[in-house]
């Protein structure tokens, strides 16, 4: 074990909300993203145990694959006009990079994982608050609070599920007026320096 | 073609399935399959796993007191906009009153290790100065960042304990547990000194660690700067600090073992020195080490333990980073990269490796 295959896509885990936003350009669906997400991820971690130099960069390498992704996924729709798709590429390299040193900021995290929990159901949020702060097993929380294991365990997937996302897919302040700024005025930019 | 919800969802109940520490080797071989079955599945899993260890930080908000509040995170106790400017509860201002407030699990490590300080006799020398002393702690995987009145920052390791006083004459740490980094704000007038189990330090403007393996055991890395290590059994110990001019000095670049009566100072690459010092990140790296180390230090951030049941494979050399507080990314790299099996045991949750082809 001279690797951990796994370490490029911890890393990429921290760029999620700059991913998704890049995919999202692209596909202008929340449900598109998610899918072509998982595809990322995958692409990302088989890079880990690949038999290549070490990746010095690694979320711009994930940047990278994100939009290769996305490109894929638009050729194969065959719905967009290739010139808009060109345009496109040329804004996200620079928003993308100037975006990626904002996002890591503990207490932010913090902040929005607290959100997150207590919009969860109070039972969930009771079960998860036993095991994760306090650390009692499923069995003791289940006899503790009068419920089966099995509802216990599926309050803990449904939190974690939700804390991944709030971990992870963090929204960057203003993105969506940010970005479509930007678009507009490089566009206008471009348009006057022809 | 499944859809992204579906692997989100099923990699969830996986995760559930094995954090509660009681599945199966049956079910990690159910885990791997499904892994190996598609990289997305794979790569969703880490996801959530990652998240899922990550949170362990919330533990920092447990009162000191014991008490149990399942609402401890409900909106009327913890409010996102404060933690957005605080943090997490910060660890000043949690004094102990006694050893009724520590944490039920860390109390019987607690008590051996006051009783091994007081048949050294610092206990007295602490009894002494109680007054103006300050208490911080880490609980098991938990580390937290302190900065006190002088400037310096101190970095808690997980499961550590240390006083702090600060006076106009002198800076003093008293560190009764775990392991601790220190970057010393410079301050000629006011020498730092660190007591570890009978083990002094003693720094002007530094950055060194410290950590304590038992009373008479003990290690400092210095990553900047220069220090004087007294030994216990030597003159220049915790009660005639004074005496440490002549004691032995590790500079920058080097790590001393310190026992009773010695102090074995030896070099240390600086690459080295920031792959100790990972655990300031939440990280564990290995290059080379055996994986008899690299389990017991897996083993101080976590409730659930690991045992190598297979002296065969102790002495495997391992590689990689891997978070202080998953232990599982770890399991899952030795069962790929050497084919070690692993054996959970149902009652406790606890972690066993075989040598790879031996059944459980």
């Amino acid at each position: 074990m001279s690797k951990n295959d796994e370490r490029y896509l911890i890393q990429a885990l921290d760029i999620e909300c700059v991913l998704r936003a890049c995919l999202y350009r692209y596909t202008r669906n929340n449900s598109d993203v998610d899918e072509l997400l998982q595809e990322v991820y995958a692409r990302v971690l088989l890079a880990g145990s690949a038999d290549e130099p070490e990746i010095r960069s690694v979320r711009a390498f994930a940047l990278t694959i994100a939009r290769n992704v996305a490109f894929d996924w638009l050729r194969h729709r065959q719905v967009v006009p290739i010139e808009l798709v060109a345009d496109m590429e040329a804004l996200e390299v620079l928003d993308e990079a100037e975006q990626i040193d904002e996002i890591v900021n503990s207490h932010q995290e913090l902040a929005q994982l607290i959100g997150a929990i207590q919009e969860l159901p109070e039972r969930c949020r009771q079960v998860f608050t036993l095991r994760k702060v306090y650390g009692y097993s499923q069995k003791e929380i289940a006899s503790r609070m009068n419920i089966s294991e099995n509802t216990v365990e599926q309050h803990l997937t449904k939190s974690a599920r939700r804390c991944a996302q709030a971990l992870f897919d963090q929204p960057i302040a203003e993105r969506p007026a940010t970005l479509f700024d930007r678009f507009r005025r490089r566009k206008g930019s471009h348009v006057q320096g022809q | 073609m499944s859809k992204a919800s579906d692997i989100s969802d099923a990699a969830a109940e996986w995760l559930i399935r094995i954090e509660a520490g009681q599945a199966s080797s049956q079910t990690w071989d159910a885990l791997q399959a499904w892994m190996d079955a598609d990289p997305r599945h794979r790569a969703a899993f880490i996801r959530l796993r990652v998240g899922w260890n990550r949170i362990d930080r919330l533990k920092n908000v447990r009162p000191v007191d014991g008490t149990i509040n399942a609402d401890l995170l409900s909106r009327k106790n913890i409010s996102p906009a404060k933690v957005l400017i605080h943090g997490l509860q910060p660890l000043e201002g949690s004094p102990r009153k006694g050893l009724e407030d520590l944490f039920m699990p860390d109390r019987r490590r607690v008590l051996t290790t006051a009783a091994a300080i007081a048949a050294v006799g610092v206990f007295a020398w602490f009894g002494a100065y109680h007054h103006g002393w300050k208490s911080y702690e880490t609980g098991l995987g938990a580390r937290e960042k302190i900065g006190l009145t002088d400037g310096t920052t101190v970095d808690l390791n997980t499961n550590t304990a240390l006083d702090v006083r600060i006076t106009d004459s002198r800076r003093d740490i008293m560190l009764t547990r775990g392991e601790a980094l220190f970057h010393v704000a410079h301050d000629s007038n006011r020498p730092f000194y660190v007591v570890a189990g009978g083990t002094v330090v003693r720094a002007v403007g530094t950055a060194f660690s410290v950590r304590i393996r038992d009373p008479e055991h003990v290690d400092v890395l210095v990553a900047e700067g220069r220090v004087a290590v007294g030994a216990p059994g030597t003159e220049a110990n915790f009660e005639n600090p004074s005496l440490l001019a002549a004691a032995p000095k590790v500079s920058a670049g080097e790590a001393a073992n310190v026992r009773r009566n010695s102090v074995a100072v030896h070099r240390v690459h600086p690459k080295d020195v920031i792959r100790k010092l990972a655990w300031t990140e939440g990280q564990l790296a290995f290059q080379g080490e055996t994986l008899d180390d690299a389990v017991q230090e897996f083993n101080r951030y976590n409730q659930r333990q690991i045992t190598i049941a297979d002296p065969s494979i102790l002495k495997v050399q391992v590689g990689g980073s891997f978070s202080t507080t998953d232990p599982d990314s770890f399991i899952a790299a030795l069962q790929r990269s050497f084919g070690i099996r692993v054996h959970v045991e149902e009652r406790n949750g606890n972690i066993r490796l075989f040598a790879g082809g031996k059944p459980p």
